[in-house]
């Protein structure tokens, strides 16, 4: 009882305020030495095949793609390059293209054409170097039965070798490249947003994987690397752009950006080329004489989910 | 997505979307529903509880010319504002 409480209280409020403070400071600046000094002791160990100590800092505090000066830029495609030529032994090209004027793309997918052969999901795993193993596929083939409607009855493991089954129809989903896109103000960090193409695309690097996109997707079309994507160096498509098909690391959500690194070079998506029956149509939607235009003019269209508000750019259409 | 729910709503009387967008007496009905399934035995009797319009029919819906036209004008605008 020799202090009062009140006093009691204040020299243990200043201690321990003084405690905090103090131990913060040293906390960073333990942090940031074990950082420099893991990244240095697992470069020494690894050997040559490590990346370097100015690539891994390089990394670490890389800017967001879009605060990025064109030296930035430089330096981080350079990091990547290396980092491919490290792991799958192979030259790789990452393009930054930017969007085109005038040019947003929409995309049209017959339902009465498609088979459920899955082409279109082969094409894309090679094409966006997704993972093999886990396996990562941007699109889904659903089975329903005809004049079913409902995905929640949906079978998305039909055996591919007997399609097309009869009374069934295939209805493939993939991004919808959204308009008003939830998954671009689900993000907290802004890792993911919409380009003036219409393409929604996500900073791989700036990413922290709370996987909040993910929840707010109504089309399930974003997906999580839990481990390091597998891919065979020979099977890995080195045509690459920034924002699109380069090597993703473990930890981040990953999307379809209609194949970037094509569409931006005036090619057709992945998934256009390789499906078989001629299903699917990609095009500028704001070119009035453009096959995608000239299918939502005179087709019957559908769109999924419209009701949330989503604006899908991509649709379904029948003959 | 839909493979994820395809276990818990698999009843034909009430599924959760169902609950959340038929509103205060789509929400009754759907308990009562659900209870009636509970309370039942024969699956054949289950799915005649079923209701008559199923509200999943709307993940893909039909669009009228108008509304496409006015989707393709919305994105036009966007574009141009920015």
């Amino acid at each position: 009882m020799a202090e009062s409480p009140g006093v009691a209280a204040r020299t243990f409020g200043i201690t321990r305020r003084l405690a905090l403070k103090v131990g913060a400071a040293l906390g960073a600046v333990a942090a940031l030495l074990g950082s420099r000094n893991a990244v240095a002791q697992a470069a020494k160990a690894a050997g040559a095949d490590a990346e370097t100590l100015s690539d891994a800092l390089g990394g670490l505090f890389q800017k967001h793609y879009k605060k990025m000066s064109p030296g930035e830029v430089k330096e981080a495609i350079g990091r990547i390059e290396r980092r491919a030529k490290r792991q799958y032994a192979a030259d790789v090209t990452v393009g930054t293209e930017p969007p085109v004027e005038g040019v947003v793309f929409g995309y049209a997918l017959n339902i009465s054409k498609c088979k459920g052969v899955r082409k279109c999901v082969e094409a894309c795993v090679a094409e966006n170097n997704t993972s093999r193993d886990p396996q990562v596929q941007y699109i889904r083939v659903l089975e329903l039965d005809h004049g079913d409607m409902n995905l929640n009855r949906a079978d998305h493991y039909y055996e591919a070798e007997t399609v097309p089954r009869p009374g069934k129809f295939y209805l493939p989903i993939q991004c919808m490249q959204c308009d008003n896109p939830p998954c671009v103000a689900a993000c907290p960090v802004e890792a993911t947003w919409q380009e003036r193409d219409g393409i929604t695309v996500v900073d791989y690097d700036w990413c922290i994987g709370c996987r909040y996109c993910m929840t707010a997707c109504p089309y399930s079309a974003r997906h999580f690397n839990w481990s390091a994507p597998t891919i065979a160096p020979e099977a890995l498509n080195t045509d690459m752009h920034y924002l699109g098909n380069r090597p993703r690391p473990r930890g981040v959500v990953e999307k379809c950006t209609f194949c970037i690194q094509r569409s931006r070079k005036g090619r057709q998506p992945a998934c256009v080329e390789a499906c078989p029956t001629g299903a699917r149509v990609f095009g500028n939607l704001l070119d009035p004489n453009s096959d995608v235009r000239y299918v939502l003019e005179n087709k019957t269209v559908f769109r999924l989910k419209e009701e949330l508000g989503t604006e899908p750019k991509f649709w379904y259409f029948t003959d | 997505m839909a493979d994820q729910r395809t276990g818990s709503l698999e009843s034909p009387t009430l599924s959760r979307r169902d609950f959340f967008t038929r509103g205060l007496p789509g929400r009754v009905a759907a308990l009562l529903g659900s209870g009636l399934a509970v309370t039942t035995v024969d699956p054949a009797a289950a799915v005649t509880q079923t209701p008559a319009v199923d509200a999943s029919a709307r993940d893909l819906r039909k669009m009228t010319r108008d509304e496409v036209r006015e989707a393709l004008r919305r994105i036009r605008a966007q574009r141009r504002a920015d």
